[in-house]
């Protein structure tokens, strides 16, 4: 399984946002998306999930051309999880995550729906909060929640934005510990746009660097070099290391 | 795992018994309504009469007696459950494409324009109206209930319309009803200006719902057209719960966001336009019936929807029912009652702001 992204241009009206954006991620890795705020990190896995449609390019699973498939196709390969997400009407939690198999069933769920749903919720260890309402959970429980969901669809490719927003240290560290266990026991491929660099590395195989639209870096987490984030952030960075090749960037005061 | 599936089993049941027990309460309530009236019947009676209509026998009946139920209570009592239905269900929908709380069938412009189209009847003398004491009789009746189905028809088609304009986003498709609403009842207020004081006697009248012009042909209708939507909608709930959050998590769960919305926003016109046409203004069913709905049944809409049917049925007989009662012989046309529904609703939401509602 590989996702590769080709030359993926987009626009929104005249304003142009993504430039000929291409790179590949590998099954069972983790790919986090960098850069500062309007560099277009939710525009790119917009367009990789279709929300947006690119006016040139294409985005290939197992060279299948993405840009072509109807809408329920597309949610059975990728699992989204928006960077924000408001409740209105509340659901409880076994009903939002059985949600994510909208794209596999019928008008009732089946036994595989109702048991792909239990089974992860005890992954993610929700089975205490399944029958509470969503809109009684705290924000990292409801973001493990939202997550769960992505996870029911089954997806061959998990699309994150910002996964760690508003979330405390532990719950920073141990939504994206699953999300690396996932990944690697599920062969998952996942795309995540962080913004909290140290973090992102820390749980990344690859790096992908954006800059107004453009990618300026691609590859290993530790070759990404400080002049790149420099140059994109536009402030003078050290860099530490931890002793397992993991850079850790700070910024230079 | 196990026991998450049972916790689930147990939710669904608890779901089912709330369903039947308003079933059943729908029904007591029927009898209840068709023994009250200027001529009060036992609740034997009641059943004796019924059996009588619907399963024919040899038995002898009074005839008045069975002509009052089947031409003048029945058709009334029908209609009332009929149309607290097609708006419980109409309101549940609009407020989930909407993703607002306080949608209902006004926020699309559907009754400022069905009252435009009678305005249009009564007023411009599509319909011509005598005036015999108290009873408004028009000559035509179905001349303005032609009108207003048209008008809020078209309405809800140039709402639709703007909508996909702007890539149907809830916030468009409200600013569109909200300018149709004003659009029509300013033109409302124009005709208005230039009516008799007879005629516009006779608008008022027709706004202010009343279940009392119900006739069967009326009730056969709107039956049709609650018992056609219904199947679309139900095959439409999932799409529904996918759409609480936003639009941008449907369509990644595989929904067809701008289809569903226009879809359902001419379900919604049909089921608010059509009663609306024959018995006038009924407020606040569309938007309590769902609320309420929501509160003992939870937001899956493969249970909410038929919950909000029964619950908008229960809510418009008993306002009926009570609208015929506390002033007899006096009867309340329902659409004032059901107007006064609406206070109770707005300050629990005011004192009850915890659920994210909104």
């Amino acid at each position: 399984m590989i996702l590769r992204v080709a030359g993926v241009c987009f626009r929104y009206g005249s304003l142009p946002v993504l430039k000929d954006v291409t790179f590949e991620v590998n099954k069972g890795e983790v790919a986090c998306i960098l850069g500062p705020n309007g560099s277009g990190k939710t525009t790119l896995l917009r367009c990789i999930n279709r929300l947006l449609r690119p006016y040139k390019g294409s985005v290939l699973v197992n060279e299948r051309d993405v840009i072509s498939l109807k809408r329920a196709e597309v949610a059975k390969i990728f699992g989204y999880v928006p960077q924000i997400e408001e409740n209105r009407f509340p659901l409880t939690v076994f009903e939002a995550v059985m949600l994510g198999r909208r794209p596999h069933m019928g008008w009732r769920p089946s036994k595989r729906d109702f048991k792909a749903v239990s089974d992860i919720l005890r992954d993610l260890d929700l089975e205490g909060l399944a029958m509470r309402k969503v809109s009684e959970l705290s924000g990292g429980e409801w973001r493990k929640v939202i997550m769960a969901r992505a996870l029911a669809q089954e997806p061959e490719v998990l699309l994150l934005d910002e996964p760690t927003n508003h979330l405390d240290l532990k719950h920073q560290v141990e939504v994206l510990s699953l999300v690396r266990t996932l990944a690697k026991k599920k062969g998952l491929c996942v795309i995540m746009a962080m913004h909290d660099i140290n973090l992102a590395l820390r749980f990344s195989d690859k790096v992908i660097v954006i800059s107004e639209g453009r990618i300026v870096f691609s590859g290993k987490v530790s070759e990404l070099s400080p002049s790149i984030v420099e140059r994109v952030y536009g402030i003078k960075v050290e860099v530490l290391h931890d002793g397992n090749g993991i850079p850790i960037i700070i910024p230079a005061i | 795992m196990r026991q998450v599936l049972e916790e689930y089993r147990g939710l669904i049941k608890r779901r089912s018994i709330v369903m039947v027990s308003l079933v059943i309460m729908l029904l007591s309530l029927t009898l209840f309504s068709i023994s009250i009236g200027s001529m009060s019947l036992s609740l034997d009676k009641v059943v004796e009469v019924l059996t009588f209509i619907f399963l024919p026998s040899s038995r002898r009946m009074d005839p008045s007696l069975v002509r009052i139920i089947i031409n003048l209570r029945l058709p009334r009592i029908i209609m009332a459950i009929v149309a607290g239905a097609c708006l419980g269900v109409a309101g549940t929908i609009l407020q989930v494409i909407l993703r607002n709380p306080l949608a209902s069938p006004y926020t699309i412009g559907v009754t400022s324009s069905a009252a435009f189209g009678a305005a249009l009847a009564i007023i411009l003398g599509a319909g011509v109206i005598g005036w015999m004491g108290k009873n408004i009789v028009y000559t035509n009746p179905y001349v303005v209930v032609f009108n207003a189905f048209t008008f809020s028809a078209m309405c809800s088609i140039i709402v639709a319309f703007l909508s996909l304009y702007k890539g149907t986003s809830p916030s468009a498709t409200i600013l569109a009803g909200i300018a149709m609403t004003y659009l029509f009842s300013a033109a409302t207020s124009l005709l208005q200006y230039f009516g008799t004081t007879e005629q516009i006697a006779a608008l008022v009248f027709w706004v202010f719902g009343d279940l009392g012009k119900a006739e069967w042909l009326d009730v056969s209708i709107t039956s049709c057209i609650f018992l056609i939507t219904l199947p679309l909608i139900m095959w439409l709930t999932g799409d529904y719960n996918a759409l609480i959050s936003s639009d941008e998590v449907a369509e990644s769960l595989g929904v067809n966001v701008k289809t569903v919305r226009i879809i359902s926003l001419i379900m919604a016109s049909l089921l608010t336009a059509t009663p609306i046409a024959f018995v006038g203004t009924i407020s606040f069913i569309g938007l309590l019936a769902p609320h309420i709905a929501r509160l003992i049944i939870g937001s899956d809409h493969r249970y909410l929807v038929p919950t909000s049917a029964l619950i908008g049925a229960i809510l418009l007989l008993a306002a009926d029912t009570a609208g015929r009662t506390v002033l007899s012989p006096l009867i309340l046309p329902v659409g004032i009652l059901t107007a006064f529904m609406g206070v109770p609703l707005f300050l629990y939401l005011l004192l009850k702001r915890r659920e994210g509602y909104l």
